[in-house]
């Protein structure tokens, strides 16, 4: 499919605009791989070599800075940060799907009111809700633990989901829906059997935003909860970075291991991701 | 007792009358076709009659009883979409057997059912394919497929085959002809094309803007057209149209002048016209002939344009002082551009007109 892609610079051969190009190209890739190259060389260094000698490869690679970043509390905000991100990701497009399945084929009054609601949530900076959040974490009774970030993350997470998934589904022929009503389907049948396995790809890229946005959130995680056991790996790491005081090679092993669930969780869904984007070429 | 029936039915959407006041009905067996121009609401017709909208005003029956507020899925009715609607994602089995997978059918049951219907529809050996991988004529197939599945009372079609090339469209047309026979189905049929219309319908409906302008054999209303929409709408090339005015009228024939100097008035049998009654005179292009021996009255004109199309010939012939008058001629016609012509009208196949459109007298 890419291949057939008529592009201007291939067409022509290889010429100075070709390799132009590619120069921007690696340039780019550069400037966004280096630090990340940076951080994992430095943390398998030790400390002093990290600061001796900041460019090199490290003259023996030390494997048990990741053993000590691990033991030394990571893996708590690991497990805290896995089981809040997947939680909020898995009710975000569920309600999302649903919500946008809703205003999409389902026929009932207010349709355009509830979407302006919906969406009108994009438009709230987190910031300016951390008090009455707070308050009502309170009076919930669940500030402090993990439903204290799970909630307000979904609740913020859902305006772009929808909004992203609703676009999707407003291209899919209404007539499916349709034939699925001749048919005999109820919309559950039609939502589950139709709409779900069509809009995958939306799916996964609305599953991706929404893992990265909880993953990496800070001022909900800084706010909401307080033990350690329920903090979160951004909150974490602000801790670890003070118990671990100077040993930054170890902070810097610990970075790493921060990012590898979020790195591994897109690898996996950009190939979904990516068949989104194509998808309608194809066609 | 009809099959369906629709009774005053209205449809409106805001301030939009999409259907006004329509009654027909449909019996056992019957192919009636919906037919009109775009936008005059047949498909809205259709959907009422299936149960995706709801009738604003009036009656819809199924053997007898009223159907309004019956769930679609429970009016024994199967639709073929006009983009086919299938489901992407599945197979062409698949596809077929939604319904009856949706009724919990036995899996053993669902499966002859499959392979029983694919056989009527020769899909075999493509049974394990997705829509993507079919041609547009097997798509629609398998789009037919899937209604036949499911036996039902009434076949309602969407302008099926809008979206094939003409080759394609003409074989599936056959197709539907023989399945009707085949199936002994009734079919409510919608489509803007007249020649579809008159292949396929035992009774064709004609709409206009939301209203029956005619309803009628495919013959009775290529014949008898009631005015002056339903004569242009049937027939290809169209009814050609020659404004006139009555100079005389006498029980049941009048003497019309047209405005387009013809040789002499012409004598018509028609109902009442007055002196000085404005009218339009219509005749069809097979009616014509080219030469005005044994005519009762004739146009001079010239030759404009021949197109030969093997067993027949579409001459255009400019007259003076009107628009191009078309004719059939059968067979290679010995014809060339710029010939001076006289086209001979036979008072006997002419429509008459009223200034509101409506046929004065009855042919034939
Ligand atoms: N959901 C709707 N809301 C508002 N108006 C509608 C709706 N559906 C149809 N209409 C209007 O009703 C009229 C009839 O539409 P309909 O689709 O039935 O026409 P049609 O005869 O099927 O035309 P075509 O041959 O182009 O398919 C049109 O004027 C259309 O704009
Ligand atoms: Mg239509």
């Amino acid at each position: 499919m890419a291949r057939d892609v008529p592009s201007a610079v291939s067409r022509g051969g290889h010429g100075p605009a070709y390799f132009a190009l590619l120069f921007i190209f690696w340039l780019l890739t550069g400037v966004s791989i280096y630090p990340l190259m940076w951080l994992v060389i430095s943390s398998f260094k030790t400390s002093a070599e990290m600061f001796g000698n900041a460019w090199a490869f490290p003259e023996s690679w030390q494997w048990g800075n990741y053993l000590k970043a691990w033991n030394a509390g990571i893996s708590r905000y690991i497990v805290s940060s896995v089981i809040v991100t997947v939680a909020s990701v898995i009710l975000v497009v569920v309600l999302s799907a649903a919500a946008s399945f809703a205003l999409v084929v389902l026929k009932f009054r207010g349709k355009a009111i509830i979407y302006t609601a919906i969406i009108g949530g994009l438009v709230l900076p987190p910031e300016v809700s951390l008090f009455p959040l707070f308050k009502t974490l309170n009076f919930l009774g669940i500030y402090n633990t993990y439903f204290a970030l799970i909630l307000p993350y979904v609740a913020f997470g859902i305006p772009f989901s929808t909004f992203l998934i609703r676009a999707y589904m407003v291209k899919i022929p209404g007539e499916l829906a349709e034939a699925a009503v001749m048919d005999g389907a109820g919309p559950f049948w039609t939502f589950w059997h139709v709409y779900i396995p069509l809009c995958r790809p939306i799916l996964a890229s609305a599953a991706l935003i929404q893992a990265m946005r909880s993953w990496n959130e800070f001022i909900f995680a800084l706010t909401f909860v307080e033990s350690e056991s329920v903090k979160t790996i951004t909150i974490g790491m602000m801790s670890f970075a003070n118990a671990l005081r100077s040993d930054w090679a170890v902070l810097m092993a610990g970075l790493v291991i921060s990012v590898i669930p979020i790195m591994v969780t897109f690898l996996v869904l950009q190939r979904q991701f990516i068949g989104g984007l194509t998808q309608g070429a194809v066609k | 007792m009809s099959k369906l029936e629709m009774v005053s039915v209205s449809k409106t959407f805001g301030p939009v009358k999409a259907i006004e006041d329509i009654s027909f009905s449909v019996e056992e067996r019957e192919f009636v076709v919906l037919v009109g121009p775009s936008g005059c609401g047949k498909s809205t017709l259709l959907r009422l009659i299936a149960g995706l909208e709801d009738i604003s005003a009036g009656d819809l029956l199924i053997n007898g009883t009223r159907f309004n507020a019956v769930p679609p899925a429970q009016r024994g009715l199967a639709m073929v979409f006009q983009s086919y609607a299938l489901y992407p994602h599945m197979t062409v089995a698949e596809n077929m057997s939604v319904g009856l997978r949706i009724a919990r059918v036995d899996k053993a049951v669902i499966a002859s059912k499959v392979s029983e219907v694919a056989a009527i529809l020769q899909l075999e050996t493509l049974l394990d394919r997705l829509p993507r991988q079919l041609s547009g004529g097997q798509r629609q197939r398998v789009a037919i497929g899937r209604a036949i599945i499911r036996d039902p009372e009434i076949f309602l079609f969407d302008e099926p085959l809008s979206n094939l090339d003409a080759a394609l469209r003409l074989q599936m047309r056959l197709e539907i002809a023989k399945l009707h026979k085949k199936l002994d189905a009734t079919i409510i049929y919608v489509t803007h094309d007249q020649v579809e219309a008159m292949t396929l319908a035992d009774k064709i409906v004609v709409l206009n803007e939301g209203r029956i302008e005619q309803i009628g054999t495919p013959l009775g209303l290529y014949t008898a057209p009631r005015n002056i929409f339903v004569a242009s709408f049937l027939g290809s090339p169209k009814m050609n149209l020659l404004p006139g005015r009555v100079t005389g009228s006498d029980s049941g024939t009048a003497r019309i002048d047209l405005d387009i100097g013809a040789s002499t008035p012409i004598d018509v049998k028609a109902e009442r016209l007055s002196d000085g009654d404005r009218v339009t005179v219509g005749i069809r292009p097979e009616s014509i002939a080219v030469g005005a021996e044994g005519s009762d009255a004739f146009l001079p004109g010239v030759v404009s344009v021949v197109e030969q199309l093997g067993g027949q010939t579409i001459v255009y012939v400019d007259i003076e002082g009107g628009s191009p008058i078309t004719v059939i001629m059968e067979g290679l016609a010995d014809i060339t551009t710029g010939t001076a012509v006289k086209l001979g009208l036979p008072g006997s196949a002419l429509h008459v007109f009223d200034d509101g459109g409506e046929a004065v007298n009855r042919i034939g």
